[in-house]
């Protein structure tokens, strides 16, 4: 039997980080670049009309939208989209705790409140056009009228369904109405809260664009509508890819935002799940 | 041991219970009508503009006379056409890619980018390019309404196939199973719960966008029937499809929420607790 | 056996209820006279936007003109111009009844649009069959005025803003100050009241609705521009021409005898403006007809094209010789 006494120096293995770097951007990557090359080779093989080269559509995006374009349409339209969402959550919220809290009132507006929402909300355009007049308060308010419905609901629920331990915890304690509302109601409900503003979210992008497309002369949708019928096809689609962007963006930040307030309660669900 | 009058008590708390319900019933009715009043009363007082704005009696009227109109019911035909033809592509594709794509974790990673940058796309972006490809066909509407479906049920169909439980999994692999046997068994059942709500959740998308496609590029439906009633100006039929269209709307929510309810009855996040 | 009697009463109320029931979508016609070719009729999909000029097309099917000619012409109501012409070129219509101004860009594009014949012109005098209207009070009376005022058209970048330009123009205002809005004719009469424009191009009856409100008529543009330009005109692709010629021969002999019976028809095309837009007679004896004529006035269509490069509104000028092949 052999006594090691001495150190055993094992070989400090190369740092992989630069490695597991590239390995990421690979696959965040990858496939898009693929299916980019498959598409313009396609489009140089055998073009078709309505897909033109990636190319194309990429000098299309610079020409069109870097330059006067993006403070005549896009920033008016984020603009309205950021109005509207932000009303849409707040009045979301603030009616949702109201008739969340108070169990007749829930039970009296239910049947209607479920009734409103099921209704597509691209079907009150032309009537709220109609008693708005088609201008921009009409754009804010359709957006308002769709995008309230999963806040609304979400807080609803979320706040009916405080814990029962928790909230008699709270009266035992004698914390005050506004104290429980802020630091237990609402925090509690938080999880579906953000669920809803989620959904809020991309409801409000969809009736941003719609309610440009067809009652304005100004604005993202317009744009893209406008190019369709002109036949310029390339700008078309860059309007299209600059919608996804826009839509990629209002989802970063909506995570980012998700994950600082519900910092705990994915603490919670990553215990649980461990 | 004292066996506590649980019979004698029961009769009080059933009492109890119906009450609440009869309660809750009686509310939601009034609700209704409080709602139905103020609508009535918001023309008839000048509130807003009567013309634009019809009383509820004149809406419901028009609505009677609409449903015994051979033409609306071939709209809603049409409306439940596309929609089902739309939803039915998007979940065999959904299923198909969501399933090879969630149990190959290559695939998973090398996707992720792109399906968020694809997923947020508003499909109602998409109709212009609909429109030049197929006009007012049927194809143009479930560009859209495919579009923006599949990646309702995708999403819940990935999660689903990566929730497997990890010891019913390491379990089968002990057993032996092949491959197929073990999608078959384990990862479907997993995945149905998830596959259910997808699909709930897209029937709503996808009749919105079946109306709205209708609305917007013209092919026959629902959706396009507003759009005539309102240049006509005949606004009592417009509020009456608008109703028209809230109620398919209610009707395929709830018919959704009873399938995915007896989908998820047996799972066992559910077995031991009430579905809330 | 209650609930067989709930299934049965439902059932007995349906039957009650189906019986009482109305087809708002059945051909008004009456059946097809002997005129008709022996053989089977062609089926044909013309796009046309459900207002006041298709009465003539539709007069003339219920009149049974086209089926003379073997076609059986079924109307596609179009919800907006912009979409005949992907509609055709998918193949999804065969003819579509529009303005010139749509195959102008399609012509730009060389996507192969053809116009084979005309539908309808403005009057070249009196009172023209558009007009830019005013509500009351505005002060505005004469085109000079609109500059600097908001004025909407029904389609931005077509012939109604080009003219009213070149109108404003000719008065001596200057029209790179109007900001033009689009606003859907028949909505005019609603958002003119609400004050979203100051001013709106629109056609009968939304015009005399302004007008019956005290509106003022500020000019009629195409007349004050172009007297006697076309409003709509006959659309086809070429890939049609060449692949069907004899189908448009036949459509083209067929809608050149509809345009000429229906001049000389009037009373029968406003029945049929009531009867498929739903307005009440009356009103529809109000509406200014436009002259239903199959012949291009090549002239006024080519002046309106050189209007559209003055105006940058195209790059340049349509190949007249591709996009207008008179059938």
């Amino acid at each position: 039997m052999t006594l090691y006494t001495s150190t055993v120096i094992t070989p400090r293995k190369p740092s992989r980080a630069w490695a597991k770097f590239g390995e990421n951007i690979a696959y965040a990557l990858g496939l898009p670049i693929l299916l980019l090359i498959i598409w313009g080779l396609w489009s140089s093989i055998s073009p078709a009309l309505f897909f033109p080269s990636p190319l194309v559509i990429f000098e299309a995006f610079v020409d069109t939208w870097v330059g006067p374009a993006f403070f005549i349409d896009v920033l008016p339209s984020l603009g309205r989209l950021a109005i509207g969402a932000i009303l849409a959550i707040a009045l979301g919220i603030a009616a949702g705790t109201l008739i969340g809290l108070v169990r007749w009132l829930r039970e009296l507006l239910e049947p209607v409140l479920e009734f409103f929402r099921a209704v597509p909300p691209p079907v009150l355009i032309p009537i709220i056009a109609v008693l708005v007049g088609a201008n921009d308060v009409m754009k804010i308010v359709v957006i308002i009228a769709g995008a309230v419905w999963p806040v609304l609901l979400n807080t609803i629920e979320g706040v009916r369904a405080t814990d029962s331990v928790m909230t008699e915890t709270a009266s035992s304690f004698a914390l005050t109405r506004g104290e429980r509302l802020r630091y237990l109601v609402l925090p509690a409900a938080s999880p579906r809260i953000m669920a809803g503003v989620r959904q809020c979210l991309s409801i409000a992008l969809i009736l941003m664009v719609i309610s440009e497309m067809f009652f304005s002369s100004s604005g993202l949708g317009f744009k893209i509508v406008y190019f369709q019928r002109n036949y310029l096809i390339a700008e078309m689609w860059s309007g299209i890819v600059l919608l996804g962007l826009i839509g990629v963006l209002l989802a970063a930040i909506f995570g980012f935002v998700e994950r600082r307030v519900l910092r705990w309660y994915h603490g919670i669900k990553e215990v649980e799940r461990a | 041991m004292v066996i506590v009058d649980a019979p004698a008590t029961a009769a009080p708390a059933a009492r109890r219970s119906s009450r609440r319900a009869l309660r809750k019933f009686a509310l939601g009715v009034a609700g209704i009508l409080g709602f139905l009043v103020t609508w009535q009363l918001l023309p008839t007082l000048g509130i807003v503009d009567p013309t634009y704005f019809p009383t509820a009696t004149e809406t419901l009227a028009q609505l009677a006379v609409e449903m015994r109109d051979v033409e609306f019911w071939r709209n809603v035909g049409r409306t439940l056409t596309a929609w089902g033809i739309g939803l039915l592509i998007a979940t065999v594709l959904a299923v198909v890619l969501g399933t090879v794509i969630g149990l190959v974790p290559f695939l998973r990673r090398a996707t992720h980018t792109t399906v968020e940058f694809l997923r947020p796309i508003p499909s109602v972006a998409l109709i212009p390019l609909a429109i030049l490809m197929y006009g007012y066909q049927l194809q143009a509407a479930l560009l859209i309404i495919v579009f923006a479906s599949f990646w309702q049920v995708f999403i819940q169909v990935l999660y689903g196939v990566a929730d497997v439980d990890s010891v019913a999994r390491d379990t089968a692999r002990s057993f032996g199973l092949t491959r197929g046997s073990r999608i078959v068994n384990l990862v479907f059942p997993t995945a149905l719960p998830y596959l259910m709500t997808g699909l709930r959740l897209a029937a709503t998308v996808a009749l919105i966008l079946a109306i709205t496609a209708e609305m917007f590029i013209g092919n026959p439906g629902l959706g396009r029937a507003i759009m005539f009633a309102r240049d006509a100006g005949q606004w009592t039929t417009v509020y009456a499809l608008v109703i028209v269209t809230g109620v398919l709307g209610l009707l395929i929510n709830l018919v959704f929420r009873a399938i995915e309810r007896r989908s998820l009855s047996w799972h066992q996040s559910v077995r031991g607790e009430e579905v809330l | 056996m209650k609930k067989s009697f709930a299934v049965v009463g439902i059932l007995a109320a349906a039957a009650i209820a189906l019986s009482g029931c109305t087809d708002s979508a059945a051909d008004p016609s009456p059946a097809p006279t002997d005129g008709s070719a022996d053989g089977e009729l062609t089926t044909v999909r013309v796009a046309a936007l459900p207002i006041a000029e298709t009465g003539a097309l539709w007069a003339a099917i219920d009149e049974g003109i086209f089926e003379d000619h073997g076609l059986e012409i079924e109307v596609v109501p179009a919800q907006g111009g912009a979409n005949a012409i992907p509609a055709l070129l998918s193949g999804d219509i065969q003819f579509a009844i529009g303005q010139p101004f749509g195959p102008f860009r399609a012509d730009a594009q060389d996507l192969g649009i053809v116009i084979v014949g005309n539908y309808a012109n403005s009057l070249a005098e009196g009172t023209d069959v558009n007009a830019v209207v005013a509500p009351a009070g505005s002060g505005i009376t004469r085109p000079a005025d609109l500059a600097g005022k908001k004025v909407s058209v029904n389609t931005i970048g077509a012939a109604g803003d080009l003219t009213i330009r070149k109108a404003v123009q000719d008065d001596g205002g200057d029209p790179s100050t109007i900001e033009f809005v689009e606003v859907a004719f028949p909505d005019v009469p609603a958002q003119l009241a609400a004050g979203t424009m100051d001013a709106a191009w629109a056609p009968d009856p939304f015009r005399g609705i302004v007008l019956g409100s005290g509106g003022t008529s500020v000019v009629q543009p195409y007349q004050a521009t172009i007297p006697g330009l076309a409003v709509l005109t006959s659309i086809t692709t070429q890939k049609l021409i060449d692949e069907d010629p004899d189908l448009v021969a036949a459509y083209s002999a067929a809608m050149e005898e509809a345009l000429d019976w229906a001049s000389s028809n009037e009373e029968a095309v406003r029945d049929a403006m009531a009867t498929n837009l739903k307005i009440p007679a009356e009103a529809a004896a109000g509406i200014t007809l436009p002259t239903f004529t199959w012949e291009v006035d090549v002239d006024s269509i080519e002046e309106l094209g050189a209007l559209a490069v003055e105006f940058a509104y195209l790059a340049a000028e349509p190949n007249y010789d591709q996009l207008i092949q008179q059938q």
